[in-house]
């Protein structure tokens, strides 16, 4: 009777929700679609708002748009929207050749005039000074040929052109609609175009016929934003999803002894590094951290945490940087030597705190260095923490220690001077200064003088102790058998043209 | 039209609860660590660019200042934007709220339409095969937690049999899992609810003159015994229902659901507090007009409830 | 004999609990005859309850009819199934129960549960017929009928009281019965309600087995008088056959003699020393025995048997030697 109703009501209600919310299924259901499944939230689809953009939103914007130069999985530059370019001697001058008869999403051709708008736009922007480094201006020499101008020379500038702030806009699209209407509707050169974006649901991206390197194979990904690891998991498993990215080191060893998923594993440009507190309490204390320092058996994290997969690094730089110095030996792993910093050390018995980001794979990082260090005689913990806590820590250099994830866009040595650069952080480094104007200085160099250069920085913190370097982060990436082209990229997003269904 | 003024009264109370509730809230946010700005531009970014975004946000400004200008906002149906998402509060609440109610509601449902008779038949034939079973499912139901029940139908439903998926909100078939773990909990209340009450209404002295009358014991119970049992089952749903839109939060995370649940934890992890906000003022009314939708229809089945009083 | 509406044959009927087997009839047998007013006294757990439920069959789950008879205007009805007992139930034998605070379902108007009888056992009465009778029944028990649509939780105990007589008479059934159905209201409403029993009864020519322990209802009220103890009926007979002081039964002697008389001077009340045996064990011999002052020898180990004279029975050994022969 009442009951009854009150059912019927409900079964309507559902009927029109259905009706109004259900969209494609998740499940690819063809040969030319893919489901990627990710736990990320990208959200910001164009790079040259106030609000910027971050790592998960590159899994759109890279596909969405192109760079003047691309960046392959394995951390190369090829060319994409300049066929060609060069730089002067003096390095202040990039000179890039367009390619022609590249178009928009909405139909209208990319020229110099984009170009310029792109930059200088960026330059302006929060992302413009870690990115477009030394960006001085951009003059337009025809339709097809544009100069940008440095301020000084900056060796590793190519690789901000590649990274997500390059993506070219187009400005008369821009000057309709303005920064929101082109955030609502992006307009890129991209293989493929943006669809819908439900939020902490799905993207949605279809194929752009008319893209310059031709149509590609993919006619249809849905990238599912999905927060639930093992959901992600069974959904490969089931055929829900074809494509996962990230998953542990463990899951991948799981899934290649499954039928019809496959593994692919990559080098990332991330370091990862424990940084140590120099500048107060017992971490002021030179042989104090030349003691945690031998301490560390890189090797036993490595077999640890990723099974041995990742490269050990021995410098706070990764092997594809540039100017990689690979002239440099590492301090190596010994026990002795540790406990006799230790013991000429003002150690005391503290307490040594280990800051990281709990629930992750750094928080196991961090648990095996606890054991290594209590078996010198250090009083170690882990402090695992959530993520807002864990960044406000590391910005006001408020721990012992901490376990950081030195992702880097532009893949170069510079990155070295992030830690160093001066009034960034709460605290300094004592010779922060002296490593942040030879690095200043490295980039105007090239060649072997440059690797010198580096590796004379590497050196000096690894004299200082002032961090760790454990290993160079590896990028994962588990998907369907069927798929051809899927590879693990070092910056962890994906070139969907490269993907095909065999 | 004594409910109606009931019903306005009950609306006014929440007031005085949405604000006590708020503020306290606002207060826990503003002394948990972590700096909004730095996280929203990214490591890169530089002091004075964060110094700007703080500025934009209003976070130099002190707590009570910050508190009142947000309530005086919010009662003009401002609840701001959110500070990790871009995205308008109220707007995005609106489309959550349908897939956190609908998979409550169902959830509910299916645990009144399964619960309620499986309860009432344990009483009738109380001892029996039947009624050993429910409780036996009943114990069982309580103990699994969500997140474990979850992932468990997840491998058994969508890996081995391939019967469904494993999330989203794409068809129909995506909904049955979450109804099904959500609605595990009350389920259980359900049978245990409508078994005792039932068994408490069969003793009563009015269903002996119901009897007396000649009607059979089919009559007695569809007739006589139901609704009056059904008095305490229908207080238990409301109690459920609220903490079903709670328990949304795990289920909606293992099945993906676009719901308020997710968006309610990623905002807490991320510190974004007009989303934090936002959300908990609507959850407070919402979990309050259930409420006082539960009184109403109790003071609908029984005559003996007076409004007024 | 077939003029007899209601003929009870040796009734035996237990409680099969968990803990122990209750007997509560032990060999029970009485008759009724058409618009005849039977009075059944006995104390708390007499099993006078027990009977009127046996007769209508609505014993709880643990309750069994042993062995016995009960007939209905000659129909056998241990024989019948439930279906007809159905049919029998607020139709034909109408049941009212002691109280009536609890007797009616809360969340029905008593207009709808009077009603309820008439869907039940006239279902090819229209509504408007329907409806008529319950105003007409409500009048008659003295409601007013603009009241139908009302809670149960409005109405007074003696209010409450002559809504469950007017669902248990709207029928008209050949037999009601009433089970203690004053003791719980006052006095004055208790002879209000009395009086309107009796003029239902004349109207509508209803046979009454009214359960009680108050010697004066039945006094006032009955035609005929049965008492019952520890299951078993010690004496029956018409009202003046009982009151007249002649040939009772010891305990009908004693429940007579525990009614105060204002016209003597009197101190204290005499009540019957000691109280009813557990009835988890049969009685063995009379089971007034360990209470009775006359007890014999023989009154422990032998069940009496009737000793009648005209409408009077008594069970009691003292008159053995009266009815002559061993």
């Amino acid at each position: 009777m009442k009951k009854v109703g009150l059912i019927l009501l409900v079964a309507l209600l559902s009927m029109s929700i259905f009706a109004a919310g259900s969209g494609e299924s998740t499940a690819s259901q063809d040969k030319d679609s893919v489901t990627l499944v990710v736990s990320g939230n990208p959200y910001r689809f164009y790079a040259l708002s106030e609000t910027g953009c971050g790592g998960d939103d590159n899994l759109v914007l890279s596909n969405v748009y192109d760079c003047l130069l691309c960046l392959e999985a394995d951390g190369s530059l090829t060319p994409a929207l300049a066929e060609s370019y060069e730089v002067s001697d003096d390095g202040l001058v990039y000179t890039f050749h367009l390619r022609q008869g590249v178009k928009f999403h909405n139909g209208t051709e990319m020229t110099a005039e984009d170009v310029k708008f792109t930059f200088d736009k960026g330059a302006a922007g929060p992302l413009g000074s870690a990115l477009f480094i030394n960006y001085d201006h951009c003059n337009i020499i025809d339709d097809y040929t544009v100069e940008i101008v440095l301020s000084s020379p900056f060796a590793a500038f190519p690789y901000g052109v590649a990274s997500r702030l390059g993506g070219i806009c187009s400005k008369s699209y821009w000057e309709e609609v303005g920064d929101e209407g082109y955030l609502a509707s992006p307009v890129g050169t991209g293989a493929y175009k943006f669809v819908e974006y439900v939020n902490a649901d799905h993207v949605t991206l279809e194929a752009f016929e008319d893209y310059w390197r031709g149509a590609p194979s993919i006619k249809k990904v849905t990238i599912a934003l999905v927060a639930d690891v093992n959901t992600q998991i069974l959904g490969l498993q089931n055929g829900d999803y074809d494509v996962m990215r990230d998953p542990s080191i463990e899951m991948c060893q799981r899934f290649e002894k499954m039928n019809g998923i496959s593994t692919s594993i990559g080098d990332s440009t991330a370091r990862i590094t424990m940084t140590l507190n120099a500048w107060s309490g017992i971490g002021a204390d030179l042989n104090f951290r030349k003691a945690v320092q031998a301490a560390i058996n890189k090797d036993d994290i490595n077999a640890a945490v990723n099974n041995g997969e990742a490269t050990i690094l021995t410098v706070d730089i990764c092997p594809m940087y540039g100017g990689y110095p690979d002239q440099i030996e590492g301090v190596p792993y010994d026990v002795e030597a540790a406990k006799e910093y230790l013991a000429s050390s003002s150690y005391n018995g503290e307490e040594f705190a280990i800051n990281v980001q709990a629930g992750t794979t750094y928080e196991t990082v961090a648990r095996v260095i606890q054991a290594q260090l209590m078996e010198i005689g250090i009083n170690c913990t882990v402090e695992a923490v959530d993520n807002m806590t864990y960044q406000s820590k590391l910005t006001e250099r408020n721990y012992d220690a901490s376990i950081i994830n030195e992702a880097s866009s532009l893949i170069d040595a510079d990155s070295i001077s992030t830690q160093f650069i001066p009034g960034r952080f709460g605290q300094s480094y004592p010779r922060e200064a002296e490593i942040y104007e030879m690095a200043q200085l490295g980039r105007g160099l090239s060649g072997d003088e440059r690797k010198e250069l580096y590796g004379d920085i590497a050196q000096i913190l690894l004299d200082e102790a002032y961090t760790v370097p454990l290993y160079n982060g590896i990028n994962t990436v588990a998907y369907n058998s069927q798929l051809d082209g899927v590879e693990a990229h070092c910056l962890g997003y994906y070139n969907f043209r490269y993907w095909s269904w065999k | 039209m004594d409910w109606l003024k009931y019903a306005l009264k009950r609306l006014l109370m929440l007031i005085p609860v949405i604000i006590c509730v708020t503020f306290i809230l606002f207060v826990i946010l503003s002394l948990a660590p972590g700096d909004v700005a730095r996280m929203v531009l990214g490591a890169d970014a530089t002091a004075e660019q964060i110094a700007a975004l703080n500025h934009e946000m209003g976070l130099d400004k002190p707590l009570l200042i910050r508190y009142v200008s947000y309530m005086l906002d919010a009662v003009r149906l401002d609840f701001g934007t959110s500070w990790t998402g871009n995205f308008d509060v109220l707007e995005e609440f609106s489309f959550r709220l349908p897939y956190t109610l609908l998979v409550s509601t169902l959830a509910i449902c299916f645990a009144i339409a399964v619960g309620v008779p499986l309860g009432i038949a344990s009483a009738i034939k109380q001892y029996s095969l039947l009624d050993y079973g429910c409780t036996f499912v009943v114990m069982l139901l309580f103990s699994m937690p969500a997140f474990w029940l979850g992932t468990m139908c997840q491998i058994f439903f969508c890996l081995m049999l391939r019967w469904l998926p494993v999330s989203g909100v794409g068809s129909w078939t995506c909904y049955i899992l979450p109804t099904i773990i959500l609605g595990a909990n009350t389920l259980a209340s359900m049978i245990r609810m409508s078994r005792t009450s039932m068994l408490d209404v069969i003793k009563m002295d009015y269903i002996r003159t119901a009897r007396a009358k000649g009607n059979s014991q089919k009559d007695v119970i569809l007739h006589h015994a139901i609704r009056n049992s059904l008095i305490p089952v229908v207080t238990q749903i409301g109690i459920n229902f609220a903490g079903t839109i709670g328990g949304a939060v795990v289920t909606e995370n293992i099945f993906a659901i676009p719901g308020i649940g997710s968006m309610l934890i990623n905002a807490v992890k991320g510190r974004d507090v007009p989303v934090v906000m936002g959300t908990v003022i609507f959850i407070t009314v919402i979990v309050g007009v259930i409420n006082l939708i539960v009184d109403l229809v109790c003071a609908l089945i029984d005559p003996r409830i007076d409004l007024a009083s | 004999m077939s003029e007899n509406l209601l003929e009870v044959k040796d009734l035996h009927v237990q409680y099969n609990t968990d803990d122990a087997v209750v007997y509560a009839l032990n060999g029970v047998s009485l008759n009724l005859k058409e618009g005849e007013k039977l009075g059944l006294v006995g104390e708390t757990g007499a099993g006078k309850t027990t009977l009127a439920l046996s007769v209508l069959r609505l014993l709880p789950k643990v309750g069994q009819i042993a062995s016995g008879s009960i007939s209905y205007k000659g129909e056998e009805l241990l024989d019948k199934p439930e279906s007809y007992m159905l049919g029998l139930r607020g139709r034909r034998v109408s049941m009212i129960f002691q109280d009536p605070m609890t007797s009616l379902n809360p969340v029905k108007s008593v207009g709808d549960q009077i009603r309820e009888v008439l869907d039940l056992h006239f279902p090819q009465l229209t509504k408007e017929a329907k409806n008529e009778k319950v105003d007409q029944m409500l009048q008659l028990v003295g409601i007013p009928a603009s009241r139908k649509n009302e809670f149960p939780h409005q109405f007074s105990g003696g209010m409450k009281q002559r809504v469950v007589i007017a669902m248990a008479l709207i029928s008209q059934p050949e037999l009601l019965l009433a089970d203690e159905p004053t003791t719980a209201l006052d006095v004055t409403i208790q002879a209000q309600i009395m009086a309107l029993m009796g003029q239902l009864k004349d109207r509508f020519n209803t046979a009454v087995l009214l359960i009680t322990h108050d010697l004066g209802l039945v006094a006032e009220f009955c035609d005929t008088v049965a008492v019952i103890y520890s299951g078993c009926i010690v004496e029956s007979g018409t009202v003046e056959d009982i009151f007249s002081g002649k040939n009772n039964h010891p305990y009908t002697k004693g429940l007579i003699g525990c009614i105060p008389d204002l016209s003597k001077d009197e101190d204290r009340l005499h009540p019957i020393p000691g109280h009813m045996a557990d009835a988890r064990t049969l009685p063995s011999g009379c089971p007034f025995a360990d209470r009775c002052a006359n007890a014999m020898d023989k009154c422990r180990k032998e069940r009496p048997e009737a000793f009648s004279e005209g409408t009077h029975t008594v069970f009691c050994h003292l008159f053995d030697n009266m009815r002559g022969g061993v």
